[in-house]
């Protein structure tokens, strides 16, 4: 029950703010070839983004069969093990083609999150991740995937 | 036989030497008209198959055009490797068959293969065939400018293909002239979303009507009055109101012209590539001879070409001819060697006549050098060879081998000439000389087909170390043999002529140098003859000792080359405009210009029409040329480094050199000694592999330059179309695609004729309407038969995403390159410590890792080399054995060959300390000239048992080895002094590949002849008599056989 709460409070919290744009999109190309998106504070998504900087940097890369993996890096691109953060993290598909949101899960592995997608009909879509490192809640979105 | 031979030659001495002296002549005038080269022919067999496919991404490009044409040409005999890259609009499909195979036969089985393949690609797409070209292929820059920007980048371009393209590949022996650079005119007629829109003209009304505009056809055969007139019903347009003034539709009854919606101009075709001269914009021809052409007479004409060009052409258009050539290259390398081997020469001359002290005896044995090398040449003509370093190279390092058996003749002439003098009734001097060439010709014939057979073996090396050193073999063996029909015939001639007549075959006397020699000699022996053990294990330890040098040496392939001029490739992050990416490299071209050694520069920014790389508009290639004084290369391409890095911090340079950088493509595709690909299907996991085993792999010792190939995802905007949605507006999918192509990317719709020149009439949106999504999205697609207007937006979903920037596949698989090269650390060593770090890399299923690039070429030429150094000590002693008829008696000589070994080791470690695979294959050559000294000498101790009565004593052995030192020195010395020239050039052009072998010839001949004087002689005395006695013994019983026969 605590579990759907928190995952309704999330899904909830993500697609009000899903379309109002998640900051200025990072300059940076990817390390491993992936979309890149800025990680900025949850609990600050409805502020502009003068005042929810990010906070580091995430890399999605995809696979055909829909695993996908969240790679962390701080402001000047270092790589960050995802170690010291919460083991899981929690993934949501916005398809708005399809008017469907998706649940997944990743979890931590040395240095990315892992997890399998739900496949999608329609493109593009959205998929944001909200994960913790101690107390604070962080969130990360990767628009017009396909 | 060769007694006849000897005979004849003595017999018709005169004409042998007016023979001689006519073969000399020939054979000049032939070497001067044959082609220059600097290496020999290395093309592996390779077509390239190019497919232009405009605007397609490269995802579209891989599924319809590279994999079914891959598909249908996989499978072709003899075909080894299929590769192929798929960029945006582009699909390169590289065909490597196997070594050896006819290229002309290969290029008749794809073509037969195309054929079927063409009817699997998309309409209008068409792959073509590139020409068949050299490895060297690139010989030449021209380039075209305005003085002052006068003239306009249309009018440069223009004058470039239809007025000097055509006169330069009507020049004989070019290939292909790949031009790039300003501005390719066309007529294009742009249309105005909104004026269509207002207009009532959709895309489907557009395209029909286009398709049309400017077009003659045939109205087939009038007969009229006995006469046949062809009516041509003719609608082509010829000038901009032609264009302008063409219907494309009506509204309410009412005629739409073309210039009611949309601009007529004439205007720049779209570019995927942009090019400089000194940092100037510049039209660029970059000109390719055909295989086999002489390089510096296709230069040459060339350049008058350009000169009697630049009188005709308009006022304000300079031509550039100072740029980049080959042929400058390829002069200065032969230049390089040729002089090695006159200095050579002439060093070997100078011990000739420090030994012979005698000017007619040099001269006799100094012939047998030209006329060896002339004679070689002519075979080099009949076998289709050209003048390159390899072949001139094989010829230097046969200076020293190719006076031996003319030394040999001349020294035992000169000897039986003066004992024959002492005699109370002398012989006829010409009977002496005939006596004296007969009873060595079989010492000369062995010992030349020992050297030389040792050489065969090599000629199975495969690939290309097989092409670079079967010339030099070649060249090598040839004038072996020359030198030895040439001490058949005329050497005896000469001797014959000249030394009867000689004061000094009067006197019985050594020079002073012999005599010194002699008496050192023979103390040395006196010390050493009675400590066999103390010889054996100091022999035994310094071999040892040497052995233990080769792990810390490094290994390479091949040498490096000093191609004088440099390739700078400067890459960006593909994404980047073709703008930005030609203004970013232009900066860098400026920096290069500002260091004082640089003479000039030619910018390729991006890709020419034609041209078989598959290079983005991330990818600037800049070729230096230098100046040729001034500070170490090495010094200047570190600054060059320095500079553009600190100036742009996003550019990763690399640079090369021309024909390294081909020579790299030939061999595995990468540029790089290390090449680890990685196979599998998805190209997101592959980049994640691929960045994986990169951070496993940094920090690994002796490994440099650790880069992933830049397959990266670039921005794409993409138009999704909605099935249901045009479903509902009666739209069909495909016709929709294709009428968003036309008008987004262009269509070509016709030509327009001007003079000889044909320019195309090219037809899309115009800027305004294509300049964002949201003006793409208004594009009138459709107008129903309700009247209403179906836009863009209302059947597609146009978003911004991502895509592939090029996808690269093997054999069919794609795949993703980590490369690297070393510094500092053995090669092996290296790719070991690789290995063990992507073991621990784990690969999902399906993917794979294969390791390979130059050290693959490099293990498997040293494992051939090592298999081919068997055959070739089985057969050295195979034929001592047949000699010799005594195990003991060839292994004893054979021992010649580590105490080669052991000097050759030496050397290379004292000068560069790499082993690459022109090392390997001068230890091979060593083998043959280090057991020639083993053979003069026991062949002579059992000459003295035999001959002169002599018992087995320490006597007998130091009399025959102070007796035959001279000989032995006279050989060797000449075949180190002949290769010194080589030896003191590391990195020079032309001798980078023959530096190590010279220097191994030095130390390994060095080592052997020194030694020899020393262990020969203890092994023989202490472990050769029981096998000389049985030899004895053998030759008698053969006299006695003869006899009762």
């Amino acid at each position: 029950m605590k579990s759907l709460l928190i995952s309704l409070t999330l899904l909830f919290s993500v697609s009000a703010l899903a379309h109002e744009g998640h900051g200025e999109m990072p300059t940076e190309l990817s390390k491993f070839g992936g979309n890149m998106g800025n990680v900025v504070s949850e609990t600050k998504m409805k502020a502009k983004a003068k005042t929810n900087p990010p906070l580091m940097k995430a890399e999605i890369v995809r696979t055909d069969s829909g695993t996908v993996r969240v790679y962390l890096y701080d402001l000047k691109m270092n790589q960050i093990k995802v170690d010291g953060l919460s083991k899981e993290a929690q993934g949501i598909v916005d398809n708005r083609k399809a008017k469907t949101k998706d649940k997944f899960t990743l979890t931590a592995h040395g240095d990315h999150f892992m997890g399998t997608m739900p496949k999608q009909k329609k493109r593009p879509f959205d998929i944001y991740v909200t994960f913790s490192k101690g107390t604070e809640k962080l969130f990360v979105g990767f628009d017009n995937l396909d | 036989m060769l007694n006849w031979i000897i005979k004849f030659a003595l017999r018709n001495r005169l004409f042998v030497v007016v023979m001689s002296i006519a073969i000399f002549v020939y054979g000049g005038f032939v070497a001067f008209k044959m082609p220059v080269d600097v290496f020999p022919d290395l093309n592996r067999p390779v077509v390239t198959i190019m497919t232009e496919a405009q605007g397609l991404a490269p995802e579209e490009v891989e599924i319809l055009i590279s994999l079914p044409l891959e598909t249908t040409l996989n499978g072709i005999p003899g075909l080894e490797r299929i590769r192929s890259s798929s960029g945006i609009g582009l699909s390169i499909v590289y065909l490597e068959f196997e070594w050896g195979t006819d290229i002309y036969k290969n290029r008749q089985f794809v073509n037969e293969r195309l054929q079927i393949a063409k009817d699997r690609l998309p309409e209008n797409v068409v792959p073509i065939m590139a020409p068949t070209s050299s490895i060297m292929g690139e010989i030449q820059f021209l380039g075209l400018r305005s003085e002052g920007n006068e003239v306009d980048p249309m009018e440069l371009r223009t004058v470039a293909d239809w007025v000097v393209r055509p006169r330069l590949m009507a020049l004989t022996g070019i290939s292909q002239v790949i031009v790039m650079g300003g501005d390719v005119k066309q007529f294009q007629i742009l249309f105005s979303s909104e004026k269509l829109l207002k207009m009532g003209i959709d895309l489907a009304t557009l395209k029909q009507s286009l398709s049309s505009i400017s077009q003659n056809t045939t109205g087939g055969f009038l007969d009229a009055e006995g006469k046949e007139l062809l009516i041509r019903p003719i609608g082509r347009a010829e000038s901009i109101e032609d264009i302008e003034n063409t219907m494309i539709g009506q509204v309410l009854g009412r005629p739409v012209y073309v210039k009611d919606v949309a601009e007529v101009k004439i205007g720049s075709r779209i570019k995927r590539g942009k090019s400089s001269i000194n940092g100037a914009p510049a039209v660029i021809f970059s000109i390719q001879k055909q295989p086999g052409a002489n390089t510096i007479d296709l230069t040459k004409q060339i350049d008058a070409f350009a000169e009697d060009l630049q009188k005709t052409l308009p006022p304000g258009i300079i031509i550039e001819k100072d740029l980049f050539k080959q042929a400058h290259f390829i002069q200065n390398s032969v230049n390089n060697v040729q002089e090695a081997m006159l200095e050579g020469i002439v060093l070997v001359g100078l011990i000739l006549f420090i030994f012979l002290v005698n000017a007619r005896t040099t001269f006799i044995t100094l012939t047998a050098i030209p006329l060896s090398f002339i004679v070689a040449t002519l075979i080099f003509k009949w076998f289709g060879l050209s003048i390159n370093t390899m072949t001139l190279g094989g010829l230097a390092i046969a200076i020293g081998e190719v006076i031996d058996d003319a030394t040999v003749d001349v020294e035992n002439v000169f000897r039986r000439l003066r004992e024959n003098k002492q005699l109370p009734n002398p012989k006829s001097s010409i009977v002496v000389v005939y006596e004296a060439s007969s009873e060595i010709r079989n010492s000369i014939v062995f010992s030349t087909a020992i050297v030389a057979l040792v050489f065969v073996p090599l000629f199975a090396l495969d690939g290309i170390e097989g092409k670079l050193f079967a010339p030099l073999g070649i060249a090598y063996i040839v004038s072996l043999f020359a030198s030895l029909i040439v001490s058949l015939t005329l050497t005896p001639a000469l001797c014959s002529y000249l030394l009867p007549q000689l004061k000094a075959i009067t006197h019985d006397k050594d020079s002073a140098v012999v005599s010194f020699i002699k008496r050192n000699a023979e103390r040395v022996l006196k010390r050493t003859l009675n400590h066999p053990y103390m010889v054996i294990f100091g022999g035994l330890a310094l071999l040892g000792g040497t052995l233990a040098l080769l792990p810390l040496m490094g290994k390479n392939f091949l040498p490096e080359f000093n191609e004088g001029t440099a390739t700078i490739t400067a890459l960006y992050r593909p994404g980047i405009s073709l703008d930005e990416s030609d203004r970013k490299a232009n900066e860098i071209e400026k920096i290069i210009l500002t260091i004082p050694e640089v003479k000039s520069t030619v910018r390729r920014t991006g890709r020419a029409e034609l041209d078989e790389h598959a290079e983005g508009v991330h990818y600037s290639e800049i070729d230096v040329d230098f100046k040729p004084d001034g500070r170490d290369r090495e010094i200047v391409l570190e600054e060059i480094r320095t500079k553009a890095k600190a100036s742009d911090p996003d550019v990763f340079m690399n640079i090369g050199q021309p024909i390294s950088h081909r020579l790299d493509h030939l061999l595995s595709g990468v540029r790089a000694q290390i090449a680890i690909k990685v196979f599998g299907q998805d190209l997101s996991e592959l980049r994640r592999l691929a960045n994986e085993i990169s951070s496993n792999l940094e920090g690994t010792e002796g490994l440099v330059d650790l880069q992933i190939e830049q397959l990266i995802s670039v921005p794409q905007l993409k138009m999704v179309v909605d099935r249901e949605l045009s479903g509902v507006n009666r739209i069909n999918v495909g016709e929709l695609t294709n009428e968003l192509e036309i008008a987004l990317n262009g269509d070509y719709v016709g030509k327009i004729i001007e003079g000889q020149m044909v320019f195309d009439i090219f037809t899309r949106l115009d800027d305004e309407s294509r300049a964002s999504p949201e003006s793409i999205e208004n594009t009138l697609v459709k107008i129903l038969p309700s009247g209403d207007h179906v836009k863009a937006k209302d059947v597609v979903d146009i978003y911004q995403g991502t895509g592939p920037n090029m996808i690269n596949k093997e054999n069919l698989q794609r795949r993703i390159i980590i490369s690297a090269n070393t510094a500092g650390r053995d090669l092996q060593a290296v790719v070991d410590d690789i290995n063990k770090k992507i073991e621990k890399v784990k690969l999902p299923q399906g993917y794979y890792v294969k390791l390979g690039g130059q050290f693959e070429n490099q293990q498997n030429a040293s494992r051939m080399i090592g298999i081919l150094s068997i055959f070739s000590m089985l057969s050295i002693f195979f034929l001592l054995y047949i000699h010799f008829r005594s195990t003991i008696l060839s292994l004893q000589i054979m021992l010649n060959v580590p105490m080669a070994l052991i000097g050759s080791i030496i050397a290379i470690f004292i000068t560069e300390r790499v082993l690459s695979v022109a090392t390997l294959v001068a230890f091979i050559t060593l083998c043959g000239i280090a057991s020639r000294n083993g053979i003069m000498m026991i062949s002579h101790y059992l000459h003295l048992l035999k001959e002169e009565g002599e018992d087995f004593t320490e006597k007998m052995v130091i009399r025959g080895t102070v007796e035959r030192m001279i000989p032995v020195l006279m050989t060797a010395v000449p075949s180190i002094l002949a290769v010194i020239p080589l030896a003191l050039s590391q990195g020079e052009p032309g001798k980078e590949i023959l530096y190590p072998v010279g220097v191994v010839i030095i130390g390994g001949v060095l080592s052997s002849t020194l030694l020899d004087l020393i262990v020969t002689p203890t092994i023989f005395y202490h472990f050769g008599k029981k096998s000389s006695m049985k030899w004895l013994h053998h030759e008698q019983n053969k006299h006695l056989n003869k006899e009762l026969i």
